[in-house]
């Protein structure tokens, strides 16, 4: 039985909170009632909606930079989504605000691909090591020095994969596998059927394999097979 | 890890994407996991292709470089620029409209039309080269006759509602006597003389034909080298033809197809048309056929280039060719 929607933490890594690490404008959960804040965003209370951003800026901002790869682009989605999310409030029925904002960059960033058409290319600012680039985060509890170097290269390396698609691939990739949508979610949003969701990720896969053979000594002792 | 997709069929590839959703059909999984259990490549395969999964799903969320909360400013500017967007619409629209409008060039019907005149005059000018080296009683009414259709076929239109009055206006403009009276004329006094006549009766378009109207004809029949309109007539029948319709032939020929607007205004100063030619007694050439079979040839396909270069004017051609066989020309 394969391990379908199963996510697996990164070996080198601690499990966080969903992977997502704490911030200091993050407010306490405790005292974070979503639907509350909804409500009053909904009547015009900016300050609520402001909460709501600051609990999901980083997941939106992730999901952008993924797709765009590019740190300005990436910003500018992630203003622009939240933006149009809190002006299009009315038309949000209920569910999970963040998936339904997670949409909106999605979709934001898919109209701004494809009408510059760009292509993949390296933007070496933001390769490790450049000047833009500020790594992955560090894990709120990183076990030794030598675990976090070796993560955050890893989770380079492997961006820098995913950066190396090409757009239709890295959508639907970054939709599926790095923010665990389903095949159904990611033919709704991008308005392709589920063949091709299906065609596009397995390509995508395959491409992402291949591409961390540069890096292979990057990785953990259990990812490799026995023919090393 | 070993990467071998380069090997891996990319439907079986697939089929294990698929598997590791468990987004595959029952039948499929089932097939799929017998094969894993067959194939231990395949196996590898798929463990690989999982890790590779794994290892995205494992990336941590990004730190959002700044904060991304919305201010009241920010707000209203989104909103303006959502009324100014909505009012600028109609401003942008036509713009838009015309370029993705399907383009009709409009100098296509006039490069259908100049590449008309091309091929009339080239036609022209092989029929010219075939014609009898003696001069025909009738030569001249058909050349002008030629130039008339050839000026119909080059503006396209064909509509010649003018050249019934032409007709009448012939005589006036050219008396018999005149070319009776000059015949015995001294070549080069002949052509001055031609000239001031042609420049009364036809002063923008004439002279230069007068001039270079003997340059056709000289080289073959010493009798035609003088000026047409001073050309010794074996008859008095001839001697009644109009000068000036005589005179244009050669410089036309020759290839001044370029005004057409010109060359249809002369063609009616001058006074004949095809009608009025064939219509005349003096069309009994020995060898009629030739030239007008060669003639036919030559306007039709003039209007066959039309029509191929410019398709929109199809209809406008056909009329122009129900004209000419109206007017006793058909069109073979």
């Amino acid at each position: 039985m394969p391990d379908s929607q199963q996510r697996r933490q990164h070996p080198t890594m601690q499990p966080t909170d969903q992977g997502t690490r704490s911030t200091p404008a993050q407010p306490d959960p405790l005292q974070f009632d979503e639907a509350l804040l909804l409500d009053q965003a909904r009547q015009g209370d900016l300050d609520a909606f402001n909460r709501l951003v600051l609990r999901y800026q980083d997941r939106i901002y992730s999901i952008a930079y993924r797709l765009m790869s590019d740190p300005a682009s990436a910003a500018d989605m992630t203003q622009e989504a939240f933006l149009m999310a809190y002006r299009k409030l009315a038309d949000f029925r209920g569910g999970s605000f963040r998936s339904w904002v997670s949409r909106i960059v999605v979709n934001r960033c898919y109209d701004e691909l494809r009408r510059y058409q760009r292509r993949p290319a390296d933007y070496l600012d933001d390769l490790p090591g450049g000047d833009s680039d500020d790594g992955p985060p560090l894990p709120a509890d990183a076990p030794s020095p030598e675990q976090a170097a070796q993560t955050n290269e890893l989770n380079a390396a492997v961006e820098n994969c995913i950066r190396a698609l090409g757009d239709d691939q890295r959508l639907v990739l970054v939709m599926a596998d790095v923010e665990g949508q389903s095949y159904q979610e990611v033919a709704e949003a991008l308005g392709i059927n589920l063949g091709t969701v299906k065609s596009r990720l397995s390509r995508a896969r395959l491409a992402v394999r291949r591409c961390l053979q540069a890096v292979k000594e990057l990785l953990p002792p259990e990812f490799r097979l026995t023919d090393e | 890890m070993d990467f071998r997709d380069d090997a891996l069929n990319p439907d079986t590839a697939e089929l294990l994407s698929a598997y590791i959703d468990d987004a595959l059909s029952a039948d499929e999984r089932r097939d799929l996991e017998a094969r894993l259990r067959a194939e231990p490549a395949l196996q590898q395969e798929l463990d690989t292709l999982r890790q590779t999964v794994a290892l995205m799903r494992a990336l941590p969320e990004r730190k959002a470089p700044r904060d991304f909360t919305l201010t009241p400013e920010m707000v209203a500017q989104a909103d303006a620029a959502r009324t100014g967007a909505s009012q600028a619409a109609p401003q942008i629209r036509p713009r838009i409209v015309p370029r993705i409008a399907p383009r009709r060039p409009i100098w296509q019907p006039l490069t259908a039309a100049a590449a008309a005149v091309l091929i009339v005059a080239a036609g022209l000018f092989v029929i010219f080269d075939q014609l009898p080296l003696t001069t025909q009683p009738g030569d001249q009414v058909q050349v002008a006759a030629v130039f008339t259709a050839t000026a119909d076929v080059s503006v396209g239109t064909g509509a010649r509602s003018a050249q019934p009055e032409v007709l009448d206006v012939v005589p006036q403009a050219a008396p018999p006597e005149t070319a009776v009276e000059e015949a015995a004329v001294e070549e080069a006094a002949v052509e001055e003389a031609a000239e001031a006549e042609m420049a009364d009766s036809v002063p923008p378009i004439a002279e230069e034909p007068a001039q270079a109207a003997p340059d056709l004809r000289q080289p073959t029949t010493p009798t035609v080298a003088p000026a047409p309109t001073q050309m010794p007539l074996p008859s008095p029948e001839i001697a009644t033809m109009p000068e000036a319709a005589s005179i244009p032939s050669g410089p036309r020929t020759a290839g001044a197809a370029d005004d057409a607007a010109e060359t249809d205004s002369a063609a009616e100063s001058e006074g004949l048309s095809f009608e009025s030619a064939e219509a005349d007694p003096m069309l009994a050439t020995p060898d009629p056929a030739l030239f007008v079979d060669g003639l036919r040839l030559s306007v039709r396909a003039a209007l066959a280039a039309i029509i191929e270069q410019a398709p929109a004017a199809a209809p406008l051609v056909r009329v122009l060719a129900a004209l000419l066989t109206a007017l006793g020309i058909p069109l073979p």
